[in-house]
C-alpha cells in the first residue's frame, strides 16, 4: 500500500521509495529508508502534508510524495 | 597564551546554537525550529590556558549534498584548518545524528561528540549506552544539557587537552575503499572522507589532470546514493546495542496540540485565536505605560529647555522642538508594545508552535506556487520585515524564497503597529477598557489577515510571471513540544529583539526630527519647504482619501516607519511644534482640524500595511537577492497596491455618498 493511505497512528515497514535521487537523499536524512519502521502520526484539514515518525523523528510530507513510496503493514 | 581553533558541527535544532552561546557568552537567538543558523558565527573566548576561536557551522544531516547549508558545512570541515571538531547529536534520535558524526569522524582526527538533550531522551524512555557509544567510535562523549547549563565544564576541558586521538575507521564498499586507495596518497591524507570529498566537493584544482579524468570517471561510478548508504551501513554497526527505546510515550501536551492542529474545526480558530491574543495583551497592556512615559518625556522638556538655553534659539528649537519631541514620541508609543510583543511571540517560537502553523499551511500556500514555510518567514516580519527577508532563507527553492520576499512587507512590522493602533484608538476605539482593547486588537487582526490575504494573491499573481521552476520536495520538522526557560526566553527576546529595534528608531528619529523642523522653517518666498513638498503630493493624496502632508510623512518615513505619525504632526503644526500633546485625544483634535474622518483614518491603515518596505529592508532585499531589480519591485508592488486599494475605498465611499 501506499505510504499516504496510513491512517493516524497506523504504522508499516518501509518496501519502496519511487522518488528522483534529489528527494531521496533529504529523505534518507530524516531515516526514510527502505526496512525501517514508519509510523503516521497527524494530519491536518487539507490532508496534505502529513506527519510521520520514524525512529525519533517527526516531520511532515506532502501527499504527493508520500504517494510514490510504498510500505507494508 | 595557546590559540586553537574549534568548529561546531550538527543537525539543525539539536541545540548546537546554545552550547555556542555558552561557550562564547554570546547572544545568538536560539528557536525550536529547524534552519535557526544560516550562516558561520563566530566566537571568541578563553578557558585556562587556550584562547578558543569556535565557529558555528550551519545544520546540516550530512556534508554531502546540494543544499547550501550542506555546502557550507562541508566545504569549512573538508578545507579549512581546525584543531578540534565539536559534533553535537541529538540523544533523541542518535541514528539520526550518527550520520553527520560519522562522516565528520571520517575527514578529521580530533573529534569530540557532545550528546544533547539527554534529559528530554530519558523522559521519553530513550536509553543510551554512551560508554559503549564511546568505545565503538573511539572518541570522548560529553553528555551535555543546555538547559540545565550540564557538561560545558567537561567539554572544555576535552578540548584544551585533546590531542591526537584516532577515531574509528569506517568501512566502505569495495568500490569507495578502491576509489580511496587511488586517491589518499596523492592527497597526501590518510582520512577516507577526504578523499570521499571530492566526490561531492568541487576543489579539485590541486589535482593533476590525469587525476582529474579519472574522477571523473568515479564521479559517475559511485554515486551519491551509494556513498550515503556505506555511511548508514557504518552507522548501523557502530549503533548496534547503542540505543534501547522502550515504547515511547507521547507527551500529553504534544497529544493536545496535535490533536487541535489536526483537527477541521479547530486548527484555524486556534492559530487565529493565538494571534489574537498576543495582539490583545500587546495593545491592554501598553496603553498605561504608554501614556506614562508621555507625560515623563513632557515633564523633563521644560528643564531640558532651560538647561540648554545658553544655545542660540536657531539651535535650541530645533533641538527640542524638532530632534528631542519626535524622539520621545516614538520612544513612549513604540517601547511598551515591543517590550510586550516580542517576548510572547518568543515564547511561542520556543515553545515550538511555529513549525505547526506551517504545516498547517502548506496546502493554501502550494497552490500559489510557495510552500508552507513561508508562513514561518511571515511571522519573522510581523517582528521585522528585514528579518523577515532575510529568514527566507529557509526556502527550499530559489522560485520560492523570491516570492516570500517580495511578499514580506504585508505583514505589518513592529515599527508600524503602534501607528496602527495609534489610529485606531483615535478614530475606532476611543475608549480605554476592557471591551476597547479587545476591539481593537479584533480591528488590528482584521488588518493583518488583510495583509495575510494580499500575501496569498500577490505570491499567487506573481508566481505566474517567474519562471516555473522544478518543485523541490516539501520536508517540514516536526519538533516536539519544548517547554520554553520563560524568563531567558523575555531576556532574551528583549535584549536582542527589542532593544535591537527600539535603537534603531532612536538612532532614526533624532536626526529626521531635525531634518524635517529644518525643511519645514527653510522658507522660499515665504513658503516652507515641507509646504512645498506638501502641495506637490497634495492631489494624489486627495485621490487616495489621505493629503499631501500623510502622503510625505510616509515618504519622510522611509528611514523608519516608526517616525511616520511625528512627521505628520510636525507637518500639521507647521513644523513649529507649538502644540503640545497632552494625550492621544489632543492629537485626534489636531487630526480632526487638518479634516481628518474615518475615512481617512481606515486610508491610513491600508496605506500603512501595503507601502514600500522600509530603507533597512529595502537594503537587506538588495543584499539578498543581489539585485537592484528585485529592489524596486519590492518597493512599488505593494506602493501601488496600496494606492489603489486607498483609491478604490474612497470611491466607493463617494459613490455611495
Amino acid at each position: 500500500m501506499r505510504c499516504s493511505e496510513l491512517k493516524i497512528g497506523e504504522k508499516a515497514i518501509i518496501q519502496e521509495i519511487h522518488l528522483e535521487e534529489q528527494k531521496q537523499a533529504k529523505l534518507f536524512h530524516l531515516g526514510l529508508i527502505e526496512k525501517e519502521e514508519i509510523t503516521c502520526k497527524f494530519k491536518n484539514p487539507f490532508h496534505s502534508p502529513i506527519a510521520y515518525q520514524i525512529k525519533g523523528c517527526v516531520f511532515a510530507m506532502r501527499k504527493e510524495d508520500a504517494d510514490q513510496i510504498e510500505v507494508e503493514k | 597564551m595557546k590559540k586553537k581553533k574549534a568548529c561546531l558541527i550538527g543537525n539543525p535544532n539539536v541545540g548546537k546554537s546554545s552550547i555556542f552561546n555558552a561557550l562564547t557568552g554570546s547572544l545568538q537567538h536560539t528557536g525550536n525550529w529547524t534552519g535557526k543558523t544560516v550562516a558561520n558565527e563566530e566566537g571568541v573566548f578563553e578557558y585556562l590556558d587556550t584562547e578558543w576561536k569556535l565557529i558555528d557551522l550551519p545544520g546540516t544531516y550530512s556534508l554531502i549534498g546540494e543544499s547550501p547549508e550542506e555546502k557550507i558545512a562541508s566545504k569549512f570541515v573538508l578545507e579549512n584548518e581546525y584543531d578540534v571538531a565539536i559534533v553535537v547529536a541529538d540523544a533523541t534520535n542518535l541514528e539520526r545524528s550518527i550520520e553527520i558524526i560519522l562522516e565528520v569522524i571520517d575527514v578529521k582526527d580530533n573529534v569530540i561528540v557532545c550528546l544533547n538533550l539527554m534529559d528530554e531522551a530519558e523522559k521519553r524512555n530513550i536509553m543510551i549506552d554512551e560508554k559503549k557509544l564511546a568505545k565503538n567510535l573511539n572518541v570522548p562523549i560529553i553528555l551535555t544539557s543546555a538547559k540545565e547549563k550540564r557538561g560545558f565544564k567537561e567539554l572544555l576541558d576535552t578540548m584544551n587537552n585533546l590531542e591526537n586521538v584516532l577515531p574509528y575507521t569506517l568501512n566502505h564498499t569495495a568500490k569507495i575503499e578502491r576509489f580511496c586507495e587511488y586517491f589518499l596518497p596523492k592527497m597526501e591524507s590518510k582520512k577516507k572522507g577526504k578523499a570521499i570529498g571530492l566526490l561531492y566537493e568541487e576543489n579539485k584544482n590541486l589535482l593533476s589532470i590525469e587525476d582529474q579524468k579519472v574522477l571523473t570517471f568515479y564521479t559517475k561510478y559511485i554515486t551519491s546514493k551509494e556513498i550515503r548508504e556505506s555511511y548508514h551501513e557504518n552507522a548501523k554497526q557502530v549503533l548496534s546495542g547503542v540505543i534501547e527505546r522502550k515504547e515511547e510515550k507521547e507527551k500529553k501536551e504534544d497529544r493536545f496540540w496535535n490533536f487541535l492542529f489536526s483537527n477541521r474545526f479547530t486548527s484555524f480558530p486556534v492559530m487565529m485565536i493565538l494571534l489574537f491574543g498576543i495582539l490583545w495583551l500587546t495593545i491592554y497592556f501598553s496603553n498605561i505605560p504608554s501614556d506614562l512615559l508621555f507625560k515623563f518625556f513632557e515633564f523633563l522638556e521644560k528643564p531640558l529647555y532651560q538647561m540648554l538655553s545658553f544655545l542660540p534659539s536657531f539651535l535650541l528649537d530645533p533641538l527640542i522642538y524638532g530632534g528631542y519631541r519626535t524622539l520621545y514620541w516614538v520612544v513612549s508609543v513604540m517601547t511598551p508594545p515591543m517590550l510586550i510583543f516580542f517576548p510572547l511571540f518568543s515564547l511561542l517560537e520556543d515553545y515550538g508552535l511555529l513549525p505547526r502553523i506551517a504545516f498547517n499551511l502548506d496546502k493554501p500556500f502550494s497552490k500559489c506556487g510557495s510552500c508552507g514555510k513561508q508562513s514561518l518567514t511571515m511571522c519573522m516580519g510581523l517582528g521585522c520585515n528585514a528579518v523577515g527577508v532575510t529568514g527566507t532563507r529557509i526556502m527550499e527553492s530559489k522560485k520560492m524564497r523570491l516570492l516570500s520576499i517580495l511578499t514580506n512587507v504585508f505583514m505589518p512590522c513592529n515599527g508600524r503597529f503602534p501607528a496602527m493602533i495609534c489610529i485606531i484608538g483615535m478614530f475606532f476605539i476611543s475608549d480605554h477598557t476592557l471591551k476597547g482593547s479587545l476591539l481593537s486588537a479584533l480591528i488590528l487582526l482584521t488588518i493583518i489577515l488583510g495583509g495575510i490575504l494580499l500575501t496569498f494573491l500577490v505570491t499567487k499573481v506573481l508566481n505566474f510571471f517567474l519562471l516555473k521552476q522544478e518543485k523541490p520536495i516539501f520536508i517540514l520538522e516536526l519538533p516536539s513540544f519544548r517547554k520554553p526557560k520563560i524568563l531567558r526566553t523575555i531576556y532574551f527576546s528583549l535584549k536582542e529583539k527589542a532593544l535591537h529595534v527600539l535603537k534603531r528608531a532612536m538612532i532614526v528619529s533624532f536626526p529626521a526630527g531635525l531634518f524635517i523642523y529644518f525643511l519645514a522653517n527653510i522658507t522660499i518666498s515665504n513658503t516652507s519647504i515641507l509646504m512645498y513638498l506638501k502641495d506637490f503630493l497634495n492631489p494624489l493624496g486627495l485621490l487616495m482619501g489621505l493629503d499631501g502632508a500623510i502622503l510625505l510623512a510616509f515618504l519622510l518615513g522611509l528611514p523608519a516607519n516608526e517616525i511616520v505619525i511625528p512627521i505628520l504632526m510636525l507637518i500639521y503644526s507647521g513644523g513649529s511644534m507649538l502644540v503640545n500633546y497632552e494625550s492621544l485625544e489632543s492629537l485626534k483634535l489636531l487630526f480632526i482640524e487638518n479634516h481628518w474622518t474615518w475615512l481617512t483614518a481606515l486610508n491610513f491603515l491600508i496605506f500603512s500595511l501595503s507601502h514600500f518596505p522600509c530603507a533597512t529592508t529595502l537594503l537587506t532585499i538588495k543584499k539578498e537577492t543581489n539585485s537592484v531589480l528585485y529592489m524596486c519591485l519590492a518597493f512599488l508592488i505593494p506602493t501601488l497596491i496600496g494606492i489603489f486599494l486607498c483609491f478604490l475605498t474612497t470611491t466607493i465611499f463617494h459613490l455611495i455618498g
